[in-house]
């Protein structure tokens, strides 16, 4: 499964579609973020409209990508959270960590 | 509701993509039980972690090893069995994922996430190996039909 990429204002912005779980999902998500911060990007926004549901796994590889945006001297967004996974985010303070958007116009101006 | 009125059991080979068959039957299932969407979601996803560590921790995903789901629903209770052939380990010894300091660490959501949702959650090791986590939660009330008898009094 590969992560539909785009790119807007200077902001990679990845899709996720479906599950964020182990095994597919969350190795997915590593490499999409992997391969943007590879591409020299230091602007990533995780866009989680077409994303279904996200385990522990999906999580790790979350904080994961934070950490290694954070060490590459960029930053990672969320955006469109839906409910589930906010709730879930929430429960484990993850969302703490996060910025968090529900209109893109905002989340990629936040990067400037 | 007092005896035992149903039981489903899954055996899944210990395959990442196997779990999504456990979470397709235990979200059906759920659902016919009476759970709302919501509660469903909430209690697959505690499912799912407890299956999954079976497949990654206990049975360190070698095929040929099975992690069995039996769930038994007994006095408006849904009881949920979830065995793996791995060698255990120690729950206390978890660190807390809540710590400022472990907010990074890759390991220890799934059991928070069991907790958060379920209403009971117990880690059992057989000496001969393998684990057994047993998650309980209570059955929804069934819809009351009070206001129409009143009604016809």
């Amino acid at each position: 499964m590969k992560i539909p990429v785009r790119n807007r204002g200077g902001v990679t912005i990845l899709q996720p579609t479906g599950k964020i779980t182990i095994g597919i999902g969350d190795v997915a998500l590593r490499d999409a973020v992997d391969d943007a911060l590879a591409a020299g990007s230091t602007s990533i926004l995780v866009d989680f409209q077409r994303a279904s549901k996200m385990d522990s796994s999906g999580m790790a590889e979350l904080v994961a990508a934070f950490k290694k945006v954070k060490e590459s001297g960029g930053e990672i967004k969320l955006l469109h959270l839906p409910s589930n996974i906010r709730d879930v985010l929430t429960i484990t303070q993850i969302s703490r960590v996060f910025e968090i958007f529900d209109d893109e116009d905002e989340a990629v101006a936040s990067f400037n | 509701m007092a005896e035992q009125v149903l039981q489903i059991k899954v055996a899944i080979s210990s395959r990442f993509e196997n779990i999504d068959l456990v979470d397709a039957v235990m979200e059906a299932a759920m659902r016919h039980f009476g759970f709302d969407e919501e509660t469903v979601e909430r209690l697959g996803l505690a499912i799912r972690e407890a299956v999954a560590n079976g497949v990654r921790h206990g049975n360190r995903q070698e095929p040929t090893k099975k992690v069995e789901l039996t769930c038994d629903l007994k006095q408006d209770v849904m009881a949920l069995r979830i065995t793996d052939e791995g060698s255990g380990f120690d729950v206390d010894a978890i660190p807390d994922p809540l710590a400022a300091d472990n907010l990074f660490n890759p390991s220890g959501r799934g059991i928070l996430l069991m907790r958060a949702f379920m209403d009971e959650v117990a880690f059992d090791f057989d000496n001969n190996g393998g684990t057994q986590v047993t998650l309980k939660k209570s059955l929804p009330s069934p819809p009351s039909d009070a206001g129409s008898e009143e009604d016809e009094s």
